[in-house]
């Protein structure tokens, strides 16, 4: 029987190389030619250099990233799809960001790509050959995919170093321990590999379950919220140093998330789900620009909705008219305006100031408008001498607003 | 694995959820059949038998076998389920002198299995006993003639000792609910002006109504079981006559018909407790980690309160376990520790390790299979392997006899034919047997043991090691047994416990001339000697104080965990 891992393992610390590096981040140079390009830095000395260990052929012929190919991938709980017909590519050393709200299937699906589930239709494919498909599939130990979950899941009996080295199996201990160790390393952990999970922080034990998911060198990565159990700042600056690892390394990557700044700051790609389909699947700005559906535009941005009917060729709302060549007369739609798209102080258009927030170079002004049950929110340049209560003219800038059928 | 293979070959598609998964289930159903075997068996035998003994048995013996059972599950249920809440009651909701110490010593009587409880009273209330003798003195009565206790070979007296020796379940389990359950309520009903018996009559009992239902069902089940408390008390029960039927009259057929027609009577009471049970949920998702506030009694309530929750444990225990402790020390002084005693007490624990190995084994195939496959198959195969806790032991042996000696046939058939080798006996009568009835009695305590140990550790950590590149087995051994170490400990304690006191399936199964100190005691009780009995009575409840002090540690209230 073929093991992917044995040719992993067999080429241990190959392709990483690891770079100490001064300040806060950890930084890898990866084995993959863009990588190495990036992070070539002065101290050679510690870099680890893949030509000199006879594993070199073996991984430059398998080792590189992996694409991934879901196709029309349907998986049901009595008979309840939770995916449903879902199909996405991801080209090798991509980062793909799933979203969506919780419920919508993205969790379902990165444990059928890891193997952990069965699919009820569809195939996967992983480097262009099929691992799951309804009539059989490539148990998750030998998919060669790394996984690393919200809580961690570090093992509480094991200490960080046993951790990294329990997937790697395949190399002789001393081996396996030299690779951990250099993992630990990578994510600013050398000293504490004798700590058992409880002891670590959970920036600290997130950097473990990287290190420990990253050591076998999977050919794909997959995360399921891995950030979300961190405070706002440990957050940030986990999140970058990871991804500064990762994008280094090359590893192909899907992310899972409901946190739409994660999905923003790191992916080369976001897909959005929504109950177990895809709606919606691109760059960032295609996604927060031109959302396909409501919820896709609620998701990255904050709007303001304001419901409207369809007269003429055009949204007639309460903020104005907006063009709606693509829909019927008569039809109820909500039109979403940015709060940076509207203007106080001039325009046809008039309410009264209800508050202000000071946020800054800008502030936040809540401006009632006749009809409307919520006031709008608009951003203005600071110190423009609104008063609260005062009456206000104002106007939207039309072409940049979205219009949906009302929901 | 070859070490020049290249990822670019493609990694094999296997058939769904097979390999490893698949053995585990294999074994799971494995489990599941062993249990299944004695139940299947007996209803063959039953359906194959005479109609000719079964008239003699319904109109001989199966009448004052059923009235005599129904009226001991009533009575025994009845008091446990009097002494249980009381007692919890008691512990949970007033503070006393003494009260830490009551909390676990009500545990206590577990240690004393249903025979020897009867063993020791029979000798304390002999009409030349201890306890009439000294009532004799009390009041100057010269004679026994003069003066004598209620005989306590009767229905009223065995209703009284097993239920004073069974009532600890419903305890545990009630106690367990007011601990957890009862303080928001019983604070709220204080505050709505309920005085203390309102609150135990109309807030604290219909609240404990499924913890009773769990306890009183579990103390019932033991009162089937028992057989050696009922042939000393003189109580002809179920169990009793299906083993009389076929030890005395060699009446298989007999003896299986009447076995169903006790399965009937525990399907019944299992009946029973789920409509006890139903519509009321047990709690053990909102854990109160704070201790009720208890009402402080002091002074003479006090000291009422402590003497009256000492009773249970001084019949239920202490007594009798003082009377064993004296006849011990007479007999070691008189003949010291016989070598048959040592060779009994060896044959006993071998046994037990021997049944205790098996049943932590199967039930760790069926609780990780039902991990693994965590849906309809894994959960009913499951429950299928722990549908042994409800057997009887005679019953589970009664089913045994025929299968074992079918394969025993069959194997010695195959060898002589095929080879000129006669094996005999390979099963049958031997300790291979006993172990299988302990495993199909007990397998419930490993099974469950290990599902709930399971329960408690993540599945992304399943996950984890899955996607780190280990197989369905290579994740038991690496991530979850150690991690499940303290639940297997605990369950294999209380299996081993189990087995060596186990009576009735041992009387029918054991090889000839062997004995275990349950059956030693056994012997000489029903003879009527007192040699060595009370020796291997005390044995039998020292080692069965183990799991007391386990379920006391464990039933202890949840500390707060300090979180990492």
């Amino acid at each position: 029987m073929r093991d992917l891992r044995g040719i992993k393992n067999a080429v241990p610390g190959a392709g990483y190389a690891f770079v100490a590096s001064s300040g806060s981040g950890w930084h890898m140079a990866g084995f993959e030619g863009r990588a190495a390009l990036r992070s070539a830095p002065s101290g050679m000395d510690q870099v680890y250099r893949p030509e000199a260990h006879e594993g070199a052929l073996i991984r430059s012929a398998g080792m590189s990233a992996a694409s991934l190919a879901v196709r029309h991938v349907t998986r049901r709980y009595g008979g309840v799809p939770a995916v449903e017909d879902v199909s996405f590519d991801v080209a090798p050393g991509e980062i793909v960001a799933l979203v969506g709200h919780s419920g919508s299937g993205k969790s379902t699906l990165l444990r059928l790509i890891a193997g952990l589930e069965a699919l009820d239709a569809g195939r996967i494919a992983i480097g262009g050959h099929d691992v799951a498909t309804p009539d059989g599939s490539v148990p998750p130990e030998k998919r060669g995919v790394g996984m690393m979950f919200q809580d961690y899941a570090l093992f509480p009996h094991l200490t960080a170093l046993r951790n990294v080295m329990f997937g790697l199996r395949a190399m002789p201990a001393s081996e396996a321990r030299a690779a951990a160790l250099r993992a630990l390393a990578r994510v600013g952990l050398a000293d504490r590999g004798g700590d058992y999970p409880h002891m670590l922080s959970g920036g600290e034990q997130q950097r473990v379950a990287l290190a420990r998911a990253l050591a076998p060198r999977p050919r794909i990565l997959l995360m399921d919220e891995p950030f979300s159990n961190l405070d706002r700042r440990t957050r940030i600056l986990v999140r970058e140093d990871t991804f500064g690892v990762l994008r280094e390394s090359g590893t192909t990557v899907v992310l899972v998330t409901h946190d739409q700044d994660d999905a923003m700051r790191v992916a080369d790609r976001i897909v959005m789900m929504q109950s177990g389909r895809i709606v919606q699947d691109g760059p960032a700005e295609e996604l927060c620009q031109r959302p396909a559906t409501l919820d896709v535009a609620r998701f990255f941005a904050d709007w303001n909705e304001v419901p409207g009917i369809c007269r003429g060729g055009s949204a007639v709302t309460p903020a104005g008219d907006f063009p709606t060549p693509s829909f019927r007369e008569g039809e109820a739609v909500v039109v979403c305006i940015r709060p940076s798209d509207i203007r106080v102080g001039t325009g046809d258009r008039g309410g009264r100031v209800v508050s202000r927030h000071y946020l800054g170079e800008t502030e936040m002004v809540q401006v009632a408008v006749d009809g409307l049950s919520q006031p709008l929110r608009v951003v203005a340049p600071s110190g423009d001498g609104l008063a609260v209560g005062s009456p206000v003219s104002f106007s939207v800038k039309a072409g940049d607003a979205l219009v949906f059928p009302a929901d | 694995m070859p070490a020049g293979a290249l990822a670019s070959d493609p990694p094999r598609l296997a058939r769904q959820w097979c390999g490893g998964a698949c053995l585990w289930l294999a074994a799971s159903a494995a489990t599941a059949v062993l249990v299944l075997v004695p139940i299947v068996s007996l209803a063959i035998i039953a359906a194959g038998g005479s109609g000719d003994a079964w008239t003699h048995l319904v109109a001989n013996v199966l009448p004052a076998a059923t009235l005599n059972t129904a009226l001991l599950l009533l009575g025994v249920g009845a008091l446990t389920i009097a002494l249980g809440t009381g007692a919890a009651w008691l512990v949970t909701a007033y503070e006393f002198p003494g009260r830490r110490v009551l909390d676990w010593a009500l545990l206590l009587p577990l240690a004393v299995p249903t025979y020897i409880v009867a063993y020791a009273y029979l000798d304390l209330l002999h009409p030349i006993g201890p306890v009439q003798s000294f009532i004799r003195t009390l009041f100057g009565i010269a004679s026994p003639q003069d003066f004598r206790l209620p005989d306590v070979r009767s229905i009223p007296g065995a209703v009284i000792l097993l239920g004073f020796v069974l009532y600890p379940y419903v305890y545990l389990s009630t106690r367990a609910l007011f601990l957890i359950q009862a303080a928001g309520l019983v604070d709220a009903a204080r505050t709505l002006g309920a005085g203390q018996g309102r609150i135990f009559f109309r807030v604290a009992l219909p609240l404990a109504r499924p913890a009773i239902a769990v306890g009183a069902s579990l103390a019932l089940m033991e009162t089937l079981n028992d057989v050696g408390a009922s042939e000393f008390l003189g109580v002809r029960t179920l169990t009793l006559s299906i083993y009389s039927t076929w030890i005395n009259q060699s009446n298989l057929a007999g003896a299986a018909q009447l076995a169903l027609v006790m399965l009937a009577v525990v399907m019944l009471l299992v009946v029973i407790e789920r409509a006890a049970r139903r519509g009321q949920r047990f709690g053990t998702t909102a854990q109160r980690t704070a201790a009720p506030a208890r009402r402080r009694l002091a002074g003479w309530a006090g000291g009422a309160a402590l003497a009256l929750g000492l009773i249970p444990v001084l019949v239920g225990f202490a007594f009798p376990a003082l009377h064993l402790i004296r006849q011990a020390a007479i007999r070691l002084d008189f003949a010291g520790f016989s070598p048959r005693l040592i060779g009994e007490a060896v044959n006993t624990i071998g046994v037990s390790t021997l049944a205790t190995v098996i049943v932590i084994v199967l039930g760790v195939a069926a609780a990780y299979a039902a991990r693994i496959e965590d849906g309809r198959i894994g959960r009913g195969l499951l429950r299928a392997a722990s549908l042994g806790y409800a057997l009887p032991g005679t019953v589970v042996a009664l089913g045994l006899l025929a299968p074992l000696a079918g394969l025993d046939n069959l194997v010695d058939g195959l060898m002589s034919h095929g080879f000129g080798v006669s094996t005999g006996l390979l099963l049958s009568g031997t300790i291979a047997a006993l172990a299988y009835a302990y495993a199909v009695r007990f397998l419930a305590i490993s099974a469950g043991g290990v599902d709930a140990g399971l329960a408690k550790v993540p599945r992304r950590l399943d996950y984890s090691a899955r996607t780190l590149g280990e197989t369905v087995t290579g994740a038991f051994r690496r991530v979850h047994l150690p991690l499940i170490r303290p639940a297997l400990g605990a369950a294999a304690i209380l299996v081993f416990v189990d087995c060596m006191k186990e009576l009735p399936a041992t009387l029918l199964l054991r090889p000839l001339n062997f004995e275990t100190l349950a059956t030693h005691l056994y012997g000489e009780a029903s003879r009527g000697t007192y040699e060595d009995g009370a020796i291997a009575a005390l044995l039998i409840v020292l080692v069965g104080l183990l799991p007391v002090v386990l379920l006391a540690r464990v039933s202890r209230p949840a500390v707060p965990q300090v979180s990492p």
